[in-house]
């Protein structure tokens, strides 16, 4: 026979249960991240809106009309003493054929296509990928310019741009000193511009998510280039030094 | 020695042996009802240090029901509160409370007498139900190694051996475990667990356990690739304490401390920590 004690034990465990598995939640709290943003923004001329841009070279005066660069990848590095090129734009001998590479991402890299509209207004961030890597000191960035895919972010779908960037690296066109027109382009691999981060990127529990942003120094594109006979080198190697840490 | 009747109804009187027992090594009567409130504390940590380590704090509440139908067998539920930490390599952090997942058992008792017997034998099954829910946030599953259970049934066949010789009580346990797929396409890997323990009494209100105990188990695998830092062989010495605070209510301590590793990959258990109550519910007076 069941007594009332143990009724009452029963009745208390039961409560005591039936109140536990009430409790039934899950929580995340993010770990470290790294966004990566880019943005036009002049070196030296003065901050525009978007649209036409006008550049001043020279002799030479530039109106940009249309202006896109492709990011397919930025990765983040901590071994940055053996390469002698890191914070210096590497010299263009040789481009690599198109490759229309959607590389992998992985914790310390974006490994997504992004179309960058240099024409956008100065000086505002658009973000173009993030990474989750272990908390450590970073030294650099390497950027990857390459042509973009199908499934690239950002591409300038209905701008007349051929093949809406599909397969390009990097496409100008505009006007010189009055309306003479000029277009350049390229699906070529460029080398990669290795970026020293200074001061280093120090992620830790006190850093969990910072920002790098990435300048296109664009009003440096044409210094030292003939706008009647562009020469692509010099105009790929201006543009790969001009991307500097905002 | 003069029984009162009060006396008389107490759980080792009952069975004629003064043997304090914990939940599972009971000897049983008919109607024995118990119950149990374990409190077990461990942590893991799965992956490469600086790589991809994966950190895992856990205390788990279980609230265990036994009932002897009969002198021959004894069932039992459980049912237990989870609750998990997880530290990541990238200083992200998970955390669940939750129902896990509810455990079923069945242990029979085969020996040729059922009274005042001191080598009792039997089988072993039991089946572990997948009552733990997913947990998500904003509608993505947190990490496997946080949820609160596997999502997978689980079956267990073994068998066990006890001898009742006071103040000493010798036990020994194997069973084999088998699960089907669960949540993320995780399956587990089959695992063959092993118990031993001694005990021996000081007194009739305080014994002193010590045991072994062990597990070899195969690779996990997430849908068919499999996980390298999984399954081993691995085996705690675990000495514990049990006291009689009170006719048929006992508290136990024990501390399991992980004495053969041999972890498949970047994968170690620490020690465990464990404290319960269990207590005899008086139906017979």
């Amino acid at each position: 026979m069941i007594s009332i004690y143990t009724n009452r034990t029963v009745l208390i465990l039961v409560t005591l249960l039936l109140t536990a598995c009430g409790a039934d939640n899950g929580s995340r709290t993010p770990g470290v991240s790294v966004s990566f943003e880019a943005m036009p923004s002049p070196a030296t001329a003065a901050v525009m809106t978007s649209g036409a841009k006008t550049i001043v070279s020279g002799a030479n005066t530039i109106i940009l009309t249309k202006a896109y660069v492709t990011i397919t990848n930025i990765a983040l590095q901590t071994d940055c003493a053996g390469s002698p090129i890191f914070s210096l734009a590497p010299i263009i001998d040789m481009l690599l054929p198109t490759a229309y590479a959607h590389t992998e991402a992985t914790p310390t890299s974006t490994g997504e296509p992004f179309v960058i509209d240099v024409l956008a207004t100065d000086n505002v961030a658009i973000s173009v990928g993030q990474v989750e890597p272990l908390p450590a000191d970073y030294c650099g960035a390497s950027i990857s310019l390459s042509a973009a895919d199908a499934d690239a972010n950002n591409l300038p779908i209905g701008e007349s741009v051929p093949n809406d960037m599909v397969g390009i690296t990097l496409y100008l066109e505009g006007t010189y000193n009055g309306g003479n027109a000029f277009q350049a382009q390229t699906g070529a691999t460029l080398p990669d511009r290795n970026m020293l981060l200074t001061p280093m990127l120090s992620l830790s529990a006190s850093n969990k998510s910072p920002t790098v942003t990435i300048e296109f120094n664009y009003d440096t594109w044409f210094d030292g280039v003939d706008p009647a006979a562009i020469n692509n080198t010099i105009l790929f190697q201006n543009m790969l030094n001009s991307l500097q840490r905002g | 020695m003069f029984l009162s009747p009060v006396a008389y109804a107490c759980s080792t009187c009952m069975v004629g042996d003064p043997t304090q027992t914990l939940m599972g090594a009971e000897k049983p009567y008919k109607d024995r009802l118990r119950f149990s409130l374990d409190i077990m504390g461990r942590d893991e940590s799965v992956g490469q240090a600086g790589v991809n380590q994966n950190n895992i704090d856990e205390v788990r509440t279980s609230f265990n029901l036994a009932w002897a139908p009969s002198q021959r067998m004894m069932l039992s539920v459980g049912v237990p509160i989870v609750d998990r930490q997880l530290d990541m390599a990238t200083l992200a952090q998970e955390e669940v409370t939750s129902l896990g997942d509810v455990t079923i058992n069945i242990k029979t008792f085969m020996q040729e007498k059922e009274n005042f017997v001191r080598n009792m034998y039997g089988l072993l099954a039991g089946v572990r139900l997948p009552t733990a829910t997913e947990q998500k946030v904003n509608g993505a599953p947190l990490d496997f190694d946080v949820q609160p259970g596997t999502g997978a049934t689980t079956f267990n066949v073994g068998a066990w051996y006890a001898h009742y010789r006071f103040p000493w009580l010798f036990y020994i346990s194997s069973a084999y475990h088998i699960a089907n797929e669960g949540d993320q396409q995780f399956q587990a890997g089959d695992a063959l667990v092993l118990n031993a323990s001694v005990q021996y009494a000081a007194n009739h209100k305080l014994s002193f356990p010590i045991g072994l105990e062990a597990r070899w188990s195969d690779k996990d695998n997430f849908a068919g690739v499999v996980e390298e830092n999984s399954g081993g062989v691995l085996a705690y010495i675990a000495p514990g304490v049990i006291y009689t605070l009170k006719e048929d209510l006992l508290i136990n301590f024990a501390v399991k401390v992980p004495v053969v590793e041999e972890l498949n990959g970047f994968h170690e258990e620490g020690s465990i920590i464990t404290f319960g109550i269990t207590y005899d519910f008086d139906l017979h007076k």
